[in-house]
């Protein structure tokens, strides 16, 4: 079963992308940006854009209801990004302990899907292994198969 | 080289914009980068992503 999703605006080159969070607490615009910080190797950036402060704040819970949307939404811009940056290697750590278990709580719910196009990979006790479900991971790292 | 077929359904409709905001910029988004090469310098990427060239 496809889960629902955002649409998304990109860059031209597929490393920055918004797209707009609707539920019980308004508009919220995302931001999902890759990052090279080494030979293609890129780091998973995500926040939500504060019209207010005009930033990005990577710190905030938004509680819009809308989880499971969002993070679909995130995942499939992993897979467009890998589709236009095939050998890249993607790594995502969460910013404070609640968005981490966000991030593995979005791996998980996609993970049928995306677990099929790509190595996905969780840092737990000093090493990286092979996601699993039951695991609490601070770091994830995935690359095409 | 390893080939990945992306199915289509599997991506959003992904809108091209000329024109974005850069990001590169954001203080907190530099913030994350700096945190992960720490982490990658002291523990690297996974070596199951080398096994396959």
């Amino acid at each position: 079963m496809d889960l629902e999703k955002y649409s998304v605006v990109s860059d031209n080159n597929h490393i920055a992308q918004e797209f707009l969070s609707e539920g019980s607490s308004g508009t919220i615009k995302k931001v999902v940006f890759y990052q090279e910080i080494d030979n293609n190797v890129f780091n998973l950036a995500f926040g939500d854009w504060d019209e207010d402060q005009q930033k990005i704040n990577d710190r905030i819970r938004s509680n819009n209801s809308d989880l499971h949307k969002v993070f679909s939404t995130v995942a499939s811009t992993v897979i467009d990004f890998m589709k236009y940056h095939p050998k890249a290697e993607i790594f995502a750590q969460g910013s404070t302990p609640s968005r981490t278990s966000l991030y593995q709580m979005g791996i998980f719910a996609n993970l049928e899907k995306i677990g099929k196009l790509f190595n996905i990979q969780g840092f737990y006790d000093g090493g990286w292994e092979t996601f699993e479900g039951g695991r609490n991971y601070n770091e994830f790292a995935l690359k095409a198969k | 080289m390893p080939v990945v077929a992306f199915k289509k359904e599997d991506c959003t409709n992904v809108s091209i914009v000329k024109k974005m905001r850069d990001y590169s910029k954001e203080p907190a988004f530099k913030k994350k980068a700096e945190n992960a090469i720490v982490f990658l310098k002291k523990n690297g990427m996974p070596k199951a992503f080398k096994k396959k060239k």
